[in-house]
């Protein structure tokens, strides 16, 4: 498994995916995971643009990332997505609120 | 987008979809002939919404809750804030408020009083202008806007949105507003 400092290149291609977009594509587990954390679409957009992409699974028509970070508010958000190379898109699949520690 | 187990994946046009609990608004957001349902074709099983212009779509709504001259309330105003990418202090800050005093306005226990929030609708619309190049915003009617109370108003905000294609050249989508 490589390290989260490795995923760059897909870093950079979902940030020039997310700066072409002209739609983005929320699964139904996506819709249903933002409802129960009371995650929103400015946190998902955030996320995705500001965070770390920490898994990355290449295939033939793009590839399957896992990108952690934190919304405007500083809650950890995780989002799981699919890059589509073929369409310039990004469909959400999975979301999740990280509860905060506390120390 | 995963595909059913029966293989295979079909689109068609949501006549009517409800779209405020996804962007998070207070508010109902309905947008017309915009977006995409993914479904199997044998199953009938929804697989998902494609959603075009997300962060427009953003800018769009917010900008439409501004102009409307109904009191915001604390959920209101989050959602404005987020839409504007900023933290809380960051907000409070330009509206010359304390972090304490914001959040107070965000959380229901003090309403905003009305040069605040005149304040607030005036932010939003120039933080998002240039997203919404195609909409014409007054901000002096904003900013003179007789604000009034949400308990006044018999119906509670709707936006109902479609898209629109501006130039058939350079197709440049849009969100028009059809009905307040």
């Amino acid at each position: 498994m490589r390290k989260a400092a490795e995923y760059e290149a897909e870093e950079i291609w979902l940030h020039e995916f997310l700066r072409f977009q002209q739609e983005i594509c929320l699964e139904v587990e996506a819709q249903e995971t933002m409802r129960e954390f009371g995650v929103t679409m400015s946190d998902v957009l955030y996320v995705l643009r500001n965070g770390k992409v920490i898994f990355a699974d290449r295939d033939e028509c793009g590839a399957r990332i896992n990108v952690y970070g934190r919304n405007c508010d500083g809650e950890e958000i995780s989002v799981a997505a699919r890059m589509v190379s073929e369409m310039m898109h990004v469909a959400v699949i999975r979301v999740k609120k990280h509860r905060r520690t506390q120390l | 987008m995963s595909k059913c187990e029966k293989g295979g994946l079909q689109s068609r046009t949501v006549a009517e979809f409800d779209a405020s609990a996804i962007l998070g608004t207070p508010f109902s957001v309905v947008l017309h002939n915009a977006v995409k349902e993914k479904m199997c074709p044998k199953t009938g099983i929804v697989l998902g919404h494609v959603l075009p212009m997300p962060e427009k779509l953003i800018s769009v709504a917010a900008i439409l809750r501004t102009c409307e001259p109904i009191k915001l309330n604390g959920s209101e105003i989050k959602f404005l804030r987020k839409s504007m990418d900023l933290k809380a202090k960051d907000l409070a800050d330009r509206l010359c408020v304390s972090p304490e005093q914001y959040s107070r306005y965000e959380n229901d226990k003090l309403p905003i009083s009305n040069v605040y929030e005149k304040l607030l609708r005036g932010e939003v619309c120039l933080h998002h202008l240039d997203n919404v190049k195609h909409i014409d915003i007054d901000i002096r009617g904003v900013m003179a806007m007789k604000i009034q109370s949400a308990h006044d108003i018999e119906k509670p905000v709707v936006l109902r949105l479609a898209p629109v294609f501006v130039d058939q050249d350079k197709p440049v989508e849009k969100w028009k507003k059809q009905v307040a």
